[in-house]
């Protein structure tokens, strides 16, 4: 039977350029999507009559060009990254966590409490008087549990109510913002008394983020939790018994349940370690050198950007930085590039042009994926033509 | 009205559904298409229906061959389907759903067809109100409004998907004389596809009977329901002689278990299991032995009754429990309850490996996945993902998967779509596990595999059950008779 075996698997050399031949599709695929975006691309500011070495300047400007520029975007990419993270654990185990969005929000919302706790009261709880690291210790910590709750409610619904976690989703992302908008309007609670912006003050000195020297938009601290959390992410999805469980209740929740898998108490995990990262990003986005508080839109859409970048990235822990950096090259260029649109005489265009140039690299990108799927199924999908299953029923 | 079907081939991707069919229908005869589920009826009745495509064969009305593309070139042939749920649109009114489908441009005329609808209802004795709202009908009104309405487009072979699930037992009635009736008055050739024996003796003059996607038989009926059923299930062959069970400690105990699902109660079901003794649930498809099987290792929670396990009380306690206790469960649909797509075998083993490390030892996995299959003779390599490998080797491999040590374990058709070959080593393995004392439950739809395995027989019909004690001492026919409802 071994002799068999080895006979129908083709010698050294021979497999080594099979497997090389195998996995060209999937490399060339997103290489092929962002060309055909951008061949796209040229063609559409070609036709508005504007010069795509211009606005790729802008983009190049706005991101990558000089030093600080590139910290600019480094402080967009990291909220980003360590939410896909999260988002790699939850998709693995097929949650669709669309609430993600409010995950960011309510983790925002926990950090400001915190420093409002600690930092701005003047009888803090438990008499605690911290000075800024541990002002900021406990800031992390709230946004992370406050994330990691607002997950469980739709994880909870889940399994419990058997309610799916989009539409619970979209309803959470709905109720943490009006909440935000509660704490921060018309007079609300967390509103400065006397202003009118939809704002809280701006936190004290003791509860800001270092920063680096040169840059000052940019804390090292946030860069650490997301290194941090990238290596607990890689470690359970490369390494551990329970990333394997999540690979398998992905594919096959039912399968995996009667394998011995605990799935819903794999839900509630999943979705919890996803809210507290997200909420950790929402906490990077108030805590900000250059923000320090909370305003109406914590989040700035960072949760729906990571859905894309997860799905581009197929769920890999290891492609998720790549594609995260990515987007976050196209976000920051994008806003530099929308007011080249609106000033520059050699580019005068709808602003809006830079949503839809945004979304052609996704598509393209999602579509070049589709086509691989299509036409150089990986071989792993591919059914076996087995010598001893020919006439069954 | 002839209708002949000729040398119909029908596969889906590796599933030969249909395997070299040829079928005559006379007018002024009624038809039955026996077969269990999978045995290819459905797809045979699509391809009559326009609905699907034969890969092979040829269909001729009144001796000339037919295309039928779609649904609407069968019934311009003379052929309408009746489909098991109705395909009538629920918000809209009686004579709406009378008019849809109808030819006639964008202004059908209502009145005329009013006139169509209520005419023929007086017919047939059906009571339909022509303004009610579809959605207030039951089952067996929206049957009727169906029929009239392929009567209407002047069919001449009405094709019935299993008419007398969810109707009323006066409907029933009501629904055979009007069949009747058109088959003698009209000269209409009816065919009924059904696995319910009772409404085929009823109700057919002629029966085929379909297996693993091929005609295995003919019956004129009136003929003894054990005839029907041995064709459905294939032939009983002698039992091969084997020491009888020496029955252990009762492992698995079950009291006046009453199930209820959206289908079909079943209860008054008890049943006490000893250590090495092998029990055969018999019956046919939806007779309740899944639920019961399921109820029995915590999927299920029965409304009623008591199960013990080594005399624990494990009633409603969850899956889990079941399985720590030493109770195996392994579904018929492999790939669907069982296996995982897209996981190469060792990730499979790494999955179930007990192990209290929170990471996976890969090395540990991979050399366990080629000791286990290596020694379940499954054609693989541990790095091959599960769905490149066929169907025997799955079912092999899903058996290699299962502990070492089981106290009781659960098998839903085990051998189903298996050859001879791979069947009796998947058995050869069970026995293995019967002579260390494990309990093996099974559910067949193969008469010959539960004769020749079981010490006991547990036999489901209709929400009921009867337990066979001696198989040996069971005639075929006898089997065949508990199988069909004759009790």
């Amino acid at each position: 039977m071994a002799s068999s075996t080895r006979q129908r698997l083709p010698s050294g050399a021979g497999m080594t350029w099979r497997y090389v031949l195998d996995l060209l599709p999937a490399i060339l695929a997103p290489f092929f999507g962002i060309a055909a975006a951008l061949l796209i691309i040229v063609l559409i500011l070609e036709w508005q009559g504007a010069d795509p070495q211009v606005a790729w300047n802008y983009v190049y400007e706005g991101t990558l060009e000089s030093a600080a520029k590139r910290a600019d975007m480094v402080a967009f990419w990291m909220p980003l990254a360590i939410t896909s993270f999260g988002l790699v654990l939850a998709y693995t185990a097929g949650l669709w966590n669309i609430g993600v969005e409010g995950q960011i929000m309510i983790g925002a919302i926990g950090a400001t409490w915190a420093v409002r706790l600690f930092a701005e009261s003047s009888s803090p709880p438990l008499g605690l008087r911290l000075g800024r690291d541990g002002i900021l210790f406990l800031c992390f910590v709230f946004a992370a549990l406050a994330g990691a709750l607002w997950a469980l409610v739709a994880a909870v619904l889940k399994t419990r109510g058997g309610v799916n976690e989009i539409f619970s989703g979209v309803a959470l992302n709905f109720i943490a913002q009006t909440f935000n908008m509660y704490l921060i309007s018309n007079g609300g609670p967390w509103q400065p008394p006397g202003s009118r912006a939809t704002e809280t003050a701006r936190f004290p000195e003791n509860a800001r983020l270092p920063s680096f020297e040169e840059y000052r938009r940019l804390s090292p601290t946030t860069i650490y939790i997301t290194i941090g959390a990238f290596v607990v992410v890689a470690l359970i999805m490369y390494v551990s018994r329970w990333g394997l469980q999540l690979r398998a209740q992905g594919k096959n929740r039912k399968s995996a349940f009667l394998l011995g898998v605990r799935t819903d108490r794999n839900v509630l995990g999943a979705m919890a370690l996803c809210g507290s990262m997200a909420g950790l990003a929402g906490a990077f986005r108030v805590l900000a050198p250059d923000v320090t508080k909370l305003t109406a839109t914590p989040s700035g859409g960072i949760g729906f950007l990571a859905i894309l970048v997860v799905l581009l990235a197929s769920m890999s822990a290891i492609l998720t930085p790549f594609v995260s950096f990515v987007f976050a090259v196209l976000s920051k260029g994008g806003q530099r590039l929308e007011s080249g649109f609106q000033w520059d005489h050699d580019l005068l265009l709808d602003r809006s042009l830079v949503r839809v140039l945004q979304s052609t690299i996704v598509l393209m990108v999602v579509l070049a994926f589709g086509a691989r799927n299509r036409f150089f199924p990986p071989r792993s999908a591919q059914p076996a033509v087995d010598d001893d299953d020919v006439d069954r029923t | 009205m002839r209708v002949e079907l000729q040398h119909i081939s029908k596969t889906f991707g590796r599933v030969r559904a249909n395997q070299d069919i040829s079928l005559t229908f006379e007018g002024g005869r009624i038809y039955a298409i026996l077969g269990e589920n999978g045995a290819g009826k459905s797809t045979l009745m699509k391809i009559m229906s326009g609905y699907q495509s034969a890969d092979s064969g040829a269909i001729l009305v009144n001796d000339q061959p037919v295309t039928l593309s779609a649904p609407t070139s069968a019934i311009a042939h003379g052929i309408g389907m009746l489909y098991q749920d109705p395909l009538d649109f629920p918000p809209f009114t009686v004579l709406e759903n009378f008019i849809a489908g109808r030819p006639g441009g964008l202004f059908p005329d209502s009145e005329n067809a009013r006139r169509t609808l209520l005419t023929l209802a007086e017919r047939f004795g059906f009571a339909l109100d022509p303004d009610a709202y579809v959605d207030m009908l039951t089952i067996g009104e929206r049957q009727q409004l169906e029929i009239l309405r392929l009567l209407s487009l002047n069919v001449q072979m009405l094709v019935l998907d299993e008419p007398t699930t969810g109707i009323s037992a006066e409907q029933k009635s009501a629904l055979f004389s009007v069949l009747k009736s058109l088959a003698r008055d009209e000269g209409m050739a009816i065919i009924l596809v059904s696995h319910k024996l009772e409404d085929v003796i009823e109700l057919c003059d002629h029966a085929f009977v379909l297996r693993r996607g091929r005609l295995v038989g003919e019956k004129t009926i009136p003929c003894p329901i054990s005839d029907l059923v041995a064709l459905m299930f294939g032939k009983v062959i002698e039992r091969q002689e084997r020491p009888a069970a020496v029955c252990g400690a009762p492992v698995l105990s079950v009291q006046d278990l009453r199930m209820v699902s959206h289908r079909l109660t079943v209860e008054h079901v008890s049943l006490e299991v000893c250590a090495a003794e092998v029990i055969g649930l018999a019956g046919l498809d939806g007779s309740g032995q899944a639920e019961f099987m399921r109820a029995c290792t915590g999927l299920y929670p029965p409304e009623h009754g008591v199960i013990h396990l080594h005399g624990r009380d494990m009633t409603r306690t969850p899956y889990h429990a079941f399985k720590q206790a030493g109770v195996a469960f392994l579904p018929a649909g492999r790939m669907e309850e069982g296996l995982i797509k897209g996981m190469t075998l060792s990730q499979h083993f790494a999955l179930t490996l007990p192990s209290r490390a929170p990471w996976v030892n890969w090395m540990r996995a991979r050399r366990m996945t080629g000791e286990r299959i290596q020694h379940f003779n499954v054609k693989g390599r541990p790095g091959s993902p599960i769905q490149t490998l066929s169907g025997g080797n799955q079912q092999r491999f899903a058996l290699s998967l299962l502990p070492q040590r089981l106290r009781l374990l659960l098998l839903e058709h085990p051998t189903r779509g298996l050859d001879v070959e791979s069947a009796n080593y998947i058995w050869e393995q069970l026995l293995t596990r019967r002579a260390d004392g494990t309990a093996i439950v099974f559910i067949s739809a193969e008469l010959d595999e539960i004769v020749a395995y079981s010490d006991r027989i547990l036999v489901f019909f209709g929400g009921r059950v009867t337990l066979v004690e001696d198989p040996a001492e069971m005639s075929a026919n006898r089997l065949g008779e508990l199988i069909g409802g004759r009790l």
